[in-house]
């Protein structure tokens, strides 16, 4: 069920990024919302195979984007991986540090997408400037996130009381 | 559990599910062009629709944030303008006054009838010019103290070291020690000695010459101190104390010639201020003015009664 109401917000942002980026952009960085999408997922809805989605979701991203497929999905796929394993063992619960999690983890994806679009040659920017922007990327990717992550956690309070803590580190 | 479950419950784990997504994002990178060109291009059939409600709902929204932009960006100039304009009229106000101002100066000094009339003293001015090497050879090498009477000069007794500039106007004129020397509006110094053809002047750098001055920064009358002359390009101003305001620029003018003049006369600018450790008065540095290296022609002034004062007394003994 959860997986059917992503589609639409998926749709959203390719949108957004396709359509819309120019609008929202600060020189040449603008926020990465597939990317966000995919990590925010992990954290919101913790299970073994989370970072699945986040793979599924990295698809969509390189199929809207100008270079070889693959890429995206072996990125976001390793990087949810490594969010899902974070968040299995540790239960950050406020928004700061969820917030942390996703400028650290976008950073990383975009920087990883930079490096492998050097590296294939899709790309003639040099490294330090890839790096700088993705940078860039990260801290603007995360600020956008920051209201999501709050509407989240208003939309999860509710219940929470009706469920038990099962997570073994809170913070 | 069969075959077919457990090999299930294998790529269910999450590594297994980890490996299996790499090798299929390995094999979508190796894919031709070709195959995943089809993929994009059925990804952007399905964005088409929502790409087209995107750009109509672009372009109004631009036009309404350009609008906006325009408008604070109007009322902004607007503002500008305004400001540049309420600052255009007071200066204009300022240098009407300031127009007006030199305009009764002017009136004053033309109209001599009713200020001389008023003043006991008055200045006159003799045009002299400074003799050069050659000049003084003619004359001989020494300090022209043939000091000349006849014109009632009132000679000074300071001893002059360095040596002396000289102007070609002497006893034969009424000229006495301790009269200005100036050019065009700036002091060059004082007649120290008056002799009978020719006139020694200290320039206000030479060591030795002294005289009371004030400051002034251009709208009001300053502190008074100490100008002397130190030998070197700048003279030097002291006994001004630490609590009166003076700022490099401040213009220097002489303190006398209050009830005599009808304006000061300058000597220069400030040009350097400092402040010793423990000291209670400023040391200042000031710019002559006048450039001694250039001056050819120069005019001593002269303080001499007014004589339509004196006439006036003279015919009415009674209002004495």
């Amino acid at each position: 069920m959860r997986l059917m109401g992503l589609i639409p917000i998926l749709y959203l942002a390719a949108i957004l990024e396709t359509s819309l980026a120019d609008t929202m952009s600060i020189g040449h960085v603008s926020p990465v919302w597939l990317a966000m999408i995919a990590v925010v997922w992990v954290i919101e809805f913790p299970s073994p195979r989370a970072f699945l989605v986040a793979g599924a979701i990295g698809l969509i991203g390189d199929l809207i984007g100008p270079g070889r497929p693959g890429l995206a999905v072996a990125v976001f796929l390793l990087i949810g991986y490594g969010v899902a394993r974070l968040r299995a063992r540790w239960a950050a619960d406020a928004i700061v540090w969820r917030v942390g999690v996703v400028w650290v983890a976008v950073t990383m994806m975009a920087i990883a997408l930079a490096s492998g679009r050097r590296f294939l040659g899709e790309t003639a920017v040099p490294m330090a400037t890839l790096l700088g922007r993705s940078l860039g990327v990260g801290v603007y990717t995360a600020a956008m996130a920051l209201p999501v992550l709050l509407v989240l956690k208003w939309l999860r309070e509710p219940f929470a009381a009706d469920e038990p803590p099962s997570h073994p580190i809170r913070l | 559990m069969s075959e077919r479950q457990e090999m299930v419950s294998r790529l269910s784990h999450p590594h297994a599910a980890l490996a299996l997504g790499l090798a299929v994002a390995l094999l979508l990178v190796c894919l031709p062009r070709d195959w995943s060109a089809a993929g994009k291009n059925a990804m952007q059939t399905a964005l088409w629709p929502g790409q087209v409600a995107a750009r109509a709902i672009r372009q109004p929204a631009a036009a309404t944030l350009s609008a906006a932009r325009r408008h604070f960006r109007t009322t902004a100039q607007l503002a500008d303008a305004q400001r540049e304009l309420e600052s255009l009229r007071e200066e204009k106000r300022r240098l009407l006054i300031s127009l007006a101002a030199m305009e009764h100066e002017v009136q004053a000094a033309t109209i001599r009838e009713p200020v001389d009339h008023q003043r006991l003293l008055g200045v006159e001015c003799v045009e002299a010019h400074v003799l050069g090497q050659q000049a003084l050879a003619f004359l001989g090498r020494n300090h022209l103290l043939d000091v000349g009477f006849q014109e009632a000069i009132s000679p000074n007794d300071l001893v002059i070291p360095a040596i002396p500039e000289l102007i070609d106007r002497g006893s034969d004129w009424p000229l006495a020690a301790g009269q200005y020397v100036v050019r065009e509006n700036g002091i060059w110094g004082k007649i120290v000695e008056v002799g009978r053809h020719a006139s020694t002047v200290r320039g206000l750098t030479e060591p030795g010459y002294r005289d009371l001055v004030r400051l002034s920064d251009g709208d009001a009358a300053g502190p008074q101190g100490i100008l002397e002359g130190t030998g070197e390009p700048l003279a030097r101003i002291r006994l001004i104390e630490v609590t009166e305001p003076v700022t490099v620029g401040d213009a220097v003018y002489a303190a006398v010639g209050k009830g005599i003049l009808a304006r000061p006369l300058r000597y220069g600018r400030v040009v350097r201020v400092e402040r010793p450790i423990g000291a209670a008065h400023w040391d200042i540095w000031m710019q002559p003015t006048v450039d001694v290296d250039r001056l050819e022609q120069v005019a001593v002034l002269k303080t001499v009664l007014n004589p339509r004062r004196l006439a006036v007394q003279g015919e009415s003994p009674g209002r004495r």
